[in-house]
């Protein structure tokens, strides 16, 4: 019995390290194919190959990272695509006559989004897949509507060369964005009592509130937050590369648009 | 992602009065928020000229039929608990395109592979969720993905029919309504049949309510699941196979917004998305409510955007009454 039960736990305790590594590997093995591939083709990888993957990574990372946070706490949240497509034409109309209102609305209708969301499932314990589709199909058809079925552009290429200048070489203003946006997240996650909280809420929800988490708050936070990380990829999206100035009308569920769900 | 929390909620105040007060407040909402809806589409039956028409009729269930083959056959994946699938748009793209690559091999043959091609497509997804307990979702979108990316290396443009080939029958009118609508409502009964009179509906309806006495009664879990994603795949095949003799001309851009469309149609039916709760009936009435409304906002202008706004709403707003009036009846 003894023997059983030790065999069960080495194999959880590999199960786990293989499942913490994972992502590691995976990150290694891309690492290394971003550099290999190129030489079958006869080219060198450089490191405008690097800037361009972590441009990409700006965008859809931060969307990974907003549905990464709502997975911890054991929900799923599909408004960020609705917020990915509607927050950018927002901040695109409004930002047209003043940048900073167009910024400022966009993540606020953000922050409201995620708040009605996170109230919903917290509040009245509502699953929040259906809940987050029903936003989702909703924020789409928004979408549609502001912008007239019609790719809109922005039309202050300054500000986007701005954000795409190259800086050390691989970086731009707008990755070194997203990569703080990730590292202040990784510090709250990793350092303080909140990202214990959060770990906990989706570990055992019921033990976190008998242990005095504020379970509820917790829920709602961490939808607020992933609905402003996924504003911010969008709106990081249309204003980096002039050829990429257009913010689409539609938004389907293709494969363009599962990349961050799959990297979350 | 579990997203359940068993922790009681509830109103403050003494438990009975807040649970009376409570159970009013959930079921009137309910009861309140399909009189709204009945009143507005018979309201806007009256109201919007060219609705009541025949062809007006006809255009609601053929604009249903697609859409809702794929609802059906998904029902069965949100009834057993495996939530639903996130590559159904995809899949209808993928059989549509490989029924007209495969036309010159004759249209019955062709017809038999598509269908085989879907069930399988889907049954390999089940058979990962039921057997390693895979989360649907993940697994389903990561399918998508791997067929999207198969089928651009494979077809990067347009597909059209072979010189000859005779599939008109598809895209056929029969006594006033495509041959489609006869495909959706057969389909839909066999489906209700089979869920509500045989043994295989009742263990999936157990496995989706409880899933460990599902498996403590000795049920056998991942056959059923796989079983349930081989008919959502089949019912997909039928409608990449329609689409295509419809479209004549197809590619990945087929798979629109049938994915969400599908799921939306299930859960405005009111089937409980987290399995064992809701039919195949229930599905169908889903899928006319959000295609009459669909409609009626075409019939007064609405924006394409405003017809995706409001299902948007529709399907929030049902989701949460149905949810707060099911938690009440479960309440002792």
């Amino acid at each position: 019995m003894s023997l059983s039960r030790e065999t069960s736990a080495r194999k959880t305790s590999v199960s786990r390290r293989v499942r913490t590594s994972m992502p590691y590997v995976l990150l290694a093995i891309m690492g290394a194919a971003l550099f290999m591939l190129p030489q079958f083709a006869g080219r060198q990888a450089s490191a405008f190959n690097v800037y361009d993957a972590l441009q990409l990574f700006s965008a859809y990372g931060l969307v990974a990272l907003g549905v990464g946070l709502t997975m911890i706490v054991g929900e799923f949240d599909f408004g960020v695509l609705g917020v990915f497509a509607l927050c950018p034409m927002i901040a695109v109309k409004l930002g047209e006559t003043n940048l900073f209102l167009g910024l400022g609305t966009a993540l606020a209708l953000a922050a409201l989004v995620g708040f009605l969301e996170g109230a919903i499932v917290a509040k009245l314990r509502v699953h929040s897949m259906p809940v987050t589709l029903g936003f989702y199909i909703a924020l789409l058809g928004a979408n549609i509507a502001i912008g007239n079925s019609q790719s809109v552009s922005f039309s202050n290429l300054d500000a986007g060369s701005a954000l795409d200048a190259a800086q050390f070489y691989v970086f731009s203003w707008r990755s070194i964005i997203a990569l703080l946006v990730f590292a202040l997240v990784f510090v709250v996650m990793r350092f303080t009592r909140l990202g214990r909280e959060i770990r906990a809420v989706g570990g055992d929800r019921r033990a976190s509130r008998m242990v005095g988490v504020e379970v509820d708050r917790v829920l709602i936070g961490v939808f607020v937050v992933s609905a402003m990380c996924s504003a911010l990829g969008g709106i990081l999206l249309p204003t980096a590369s002039p050829q990429r100035f257009r913010i689409p009308g539609s938004f389907r569920c293709s494969l363009r648009s599962r990349r961050p769900l799959l990297a979350a | 992602v579990t997203g359940v929390d068993s922790t009681t909620g509830g109103p403050a105040g003494s438990p009975a009065t807040g649970r009376i007060a409570y159970f009013h407040f959930a079921t009137l909402a309910v009861y309140a928020f399909v009189a709204v809806l009945a009143a507005l589409i018979v309201f806007g039956a009256f109201a919007t000229p060219g609705f009541l028409s025949i062809s007006n009729l006809s255009a609601i269930l053929t604009s249903t039929a697609f859409v809702g083959i794929i609802a059906v056959g998904s029902t069965l994946i949100m009834l057993s608990g495996s939530l639903f699938s996130i590559s159904l748009g995809t899949t209808t793209a993928i059989t549509a395109i490989l029924f007209m690559a495969l036309l010159h091999h004759g249209v019955v043959a062709t017809i038999v592979g598509t269908l085989l091609a879907g069930t399988a497509i889907f049954a390999v997804q089940g058979a990962l969720v039921g057997l390693i307990g895979a989360n649907p979702i993940i697994v389903t979108i990561g399918a998508g993905a791997i067929q999207e990316v198969i089928i651009g290396w494979l077809s990067p443009g347009d597909i059209t029919p072979p010189p000859g080939a005779n599939i008109e029958f598809l895209a056929r009118t029969i006594f006033g309504l495509p041959f489609s609508v006869y495909v959706f409502l057969g389909l839909a009964l066999v489906l209700d049949l089979i869920m509500r009179h045989t043994r295989f509906g009742l263990e999936l309806y157990l496995l989706g309510e409880d899933q460990p006495a599902a498996r403590a009664a000795g049920l056998p879990v991942a056959l059923l699941t796989t079983a349930a994603f081989a008919i959502a795949g089949f019912c997909v095949g039928v409608t990449g196979v329609l689409v295509a003799g419809f479209a004549q001309n197809v590619n990945l851009q087929v798979a629109g917004t049938y994915t969400f469309d599908a799921i939306a149609a299930i859960l405005v039916g009111g089937s409980a998305v987290t399995g064992g709760w809701g039919s195949v009936g229930r599905t169908v009435i889903g899928a006319l409510i959000i295609a009459t409304v669909t409609d009626m906002l075409l019939l007064v202008g609405a924006s394409t955007g405003m017809q995706i706004l409001v299902k948007g709403l529709i399907v929030t707003m049902v989701v949460v009454l149905l949810h707060l009036s099911r938690r009440e009846r479960r309440s002792p």
